[in-house]
């Protein structure tokens, strides 16, 4: 990955492999109402893509704000597996594993590659899963972590 | 500004006493010595001056999820009438002795007395009147005399959701069998709320009197094992299900599968049942809702020192603030933003130790209640000899089966309900804390009642039928 298309391409596909995932998940959820909830998620990936897509086509600019709160709470979860009968506190677990993995990715190579355009748009990759992964936290903190 | 310069006082003038009659209570050092019910209730004398506060507005009566008629049932007090109180209280509740006990009392949180004192004490005196009539002279003043439509309803749940749904159907004369998995009524009003704050004598009181209406219950009978979901849809003429929320939510952090863990419904079920759940004599306790906070004050009852560790603040505590009030004044010590990320084998043999960070509170962006994110700079190891989690419960709708699933709306483990509790499967209607937000009984009581409406429109014909 030389180029900002080539990362950006790079990412747009890693969407588009998430949002496969889930779909495919949600076609094997055996839990009440799971599917819809995996449904959700893989529309959330799309628009991601979507996202990515436009600022590839230079329509959109990567996330602006300075900094993204991380609730770290990903950081101290245990994994779960992405079973048939997986429970939405699962799935959520699931998905924020995924973003925070993104997230350090995206991270670590703009730690990796000069000042410059190719950096900036690492860091702009990063902060983009970072909201995505606060996202997620924000729906576990509030529908898991309810009485929490 | 008088004549010559002179000023003169306004005097106020209230019509009602801004001070609520004080309830008389066992003191914290009493009450921790066992279960016996703190609040002791109101006199007969206690009660009419209480009663006399009310200011009759009805702001009470819109808030109420039962709509229960609070300033007539008040007003019986008044005039001494407790059986024309109970029978108005039975028109939306058939939980008053319960209610008067536990109930969340939106209706206080809105009366206006509290903007210039303190709001009446409606559940208190919702109490007062229930127990001023004795069990055996319902029947003689609540006169419900059940007919027999020939239609009958299945009902999967005996918590307040599905013997408020009982209750209501049996009075427009369709017969109504119960299928409970546990050996009693009551569902979480028995199993999750301690005997300190609901005594069974109360409970049963409420339960007792829906059952002599005719109702069959089918005990230790778990609908998905004991019996199909399909067989009830096909023998029924329409079903109910009011399951609740059973599963507690896991803590998905290293160590938690530690035996010295603990749910806090299995603490609360354990002690229900009258068994030791053997928590030692240090506790940690994991949440700040209403099942921690039981689950704390039960333990400092079993003997044990309790700290509970909870993410966010006291005023974020989604536990009624008079529960943590008494629980903090019966010795429970409350860690205030702590985050549990670890737990493990504690140095001593037989305890536990739970790793936890301290937190700070950032405001949500999308202008929710503020969000604790922890320092991993301030970290802290305490051992105890259990740790109870309570951090949230979940439903177990694995009794409906996937093809039934597919028809139905669920969201993050909860039924979606339609008008009058239906769903999209005919002859399927849902109420309780499976199927709404708020998860407390008065709810579920009034989900009960809405889905024998619907219930009874849809056996005779769909539209018609009037209340219940």
């Amino acid at each position: 990955m030389n180029t900002v298309d080539e990362v950006l391409d790079y990412a747009i596909g890693q969407e588009e492999e998430v949002a496969a995932f889930y779909a495919s998940l949600a076609q094997r959820a055996e839990k009440a109402g799971m599917k819809d909830v995996l449904m959700d998620f893989s529309r959330e990936e799309q628009r991601h893509k979507e996202r990515l897509l436009a600022v590839k086509q230079g329509e959109h600019e990567l996330t602006p704000e300075q900094n993204v709160v991380d609730l770290k709470i990903t950081d101290y979860l245990v994994d779960v597996d992405a079973s048939d009968d997986i429970s939405y506190q699962d799935a959520l677990i699931v998905a924020m594993k995924r973003e925070r993995a993104a997230y350090r990715l995206y991270s670590d190579m703009a730690g990796k590659v000069p000042e410059g355009e190719l950096k900036e748009v690492f860091v702009g990759l990063a902060k983009e899963e970072a909201k995505h992964k606060l996202f997620f936290e924000s729906q576990y903190d509030e529908r898991v972590l309810s009485d929490n | 500004m008088a004549a010559g310069g002179a000023t003169t006082a306004t005097p106020t003038i209230t019509c009602f006493h801004p001070k609520r009659i004080e309830m008389e209570m066992l003191g914290p050092e009493e009450s921790v010595e066992s279960f016996t019910e703190v609040v002791k209730g109101y006199s007969e004398e206690q009660a009419r001056l209480e009663a006399d506060r009310c200011v009759e507005c009805g702001i009470c009566v819109a808030t109420c999820p039962a709509h229960m008629d609070v300033p007539d049932y008040i007003r019986s007090i008044r005039d001494g009438d407790y059986a024309k109180g109970l029978k108005l209280m039975y028109r939306t509740n058939p939980f008053p002795a319960t209610c008067g006990r536990i109930c969340t009392r939106r209706c206080e949180s809105v009366c206006p007395v509290g903007i210039q004192g303190e709001p009446v004490a409606i559940r208190w005196l919702k109490r007062f009147i229930a127990d001023q009539v004795p069990a055996d002279e319902y029947q003689r003043i609540l006169n419900d005399q059940p007919g027999s439509s020939g239609r009958q309803v299945a009902v999967i749940g005996a918590g307040p959701g599905g013997m408020s749904a009982a209750y209501y159907l049996r009075r427009k004369g369709h017969a109504v069998t119960v299928f409970e998995a546990e050996d009693k009524a009551g569902g979480m009003l028995r199993y999750g709320v301690p005997s300190y704050r609901l005594p069974d004598a109360a409970l049963d009181k409420d339960l007792d009197y829906i059952r002599s209406l005719g109702v069959e219950m089918k005990f230790n009978t778990r609908v998905g094992r004991d019996i199909q979901m399909a067989e009830l849809l096909d023998g029924y003429d329409a079903v109910f299900i009011s399951t609740g929320l059973w599963v507690p939510s896991s803590m998905r952090i290293q160590g938690e599968e530690h035996p010295r863990v603990m749910a806090g419904l299995r603490v609360l079920d354990e002690v229900a049942n009258g068994r030791d759940p053997g928590i030692g004599k240090s506790v940690a306790v994991i949440g700040g809702g209403n099942v921690a906070m039981d689950a704390a004050r039960v333990s400092r009852r079993l003997g044990a020192e309790v700290t509970i560790l909870y993410r966010r603040r006291i005023e974020d505590m989604p536990a009624d603030p008079e529960e943590i009030h008494e629980a903090q004044a019966e010795g429970v010590r409350i860690v205030i933003q702590a985050i549990p990320v670890e737990v493990m084998d504690a140095e001593q043999p037989g305890r536990v130790a739970i790793k936890w960070g301290e937190a700070e509170m950032v405001p949500d962006p999308n202008g929710g209640r503020p969000r604790p994110v922890l320092q991993e700079e301030r970290m802290h190891t305490d051992s105890f000899d259990t740790i109870i989690s309570a951090i949230g419960q979940g439903s177990d709708l694995d009794f409906i089966s996937k093809e039934d699933q597919e028809q139905l709306e669920v969201k993050w483990g909860k039924f979606i309900a339609g008008d009058y509790q239906a769903t999209r499967m005919q002859k399927l209607f849902v109420g309780g804390d499976v199927a709404n937000r708020t998860a407390d009984a008065i709810s579920a009581i009034e989900d009960g009642h809405h889905a024998a409406r619907g219930i009874d429109r849809f056996l005779s014909g769909a539209a018609g039928s009037g209340a219940v």
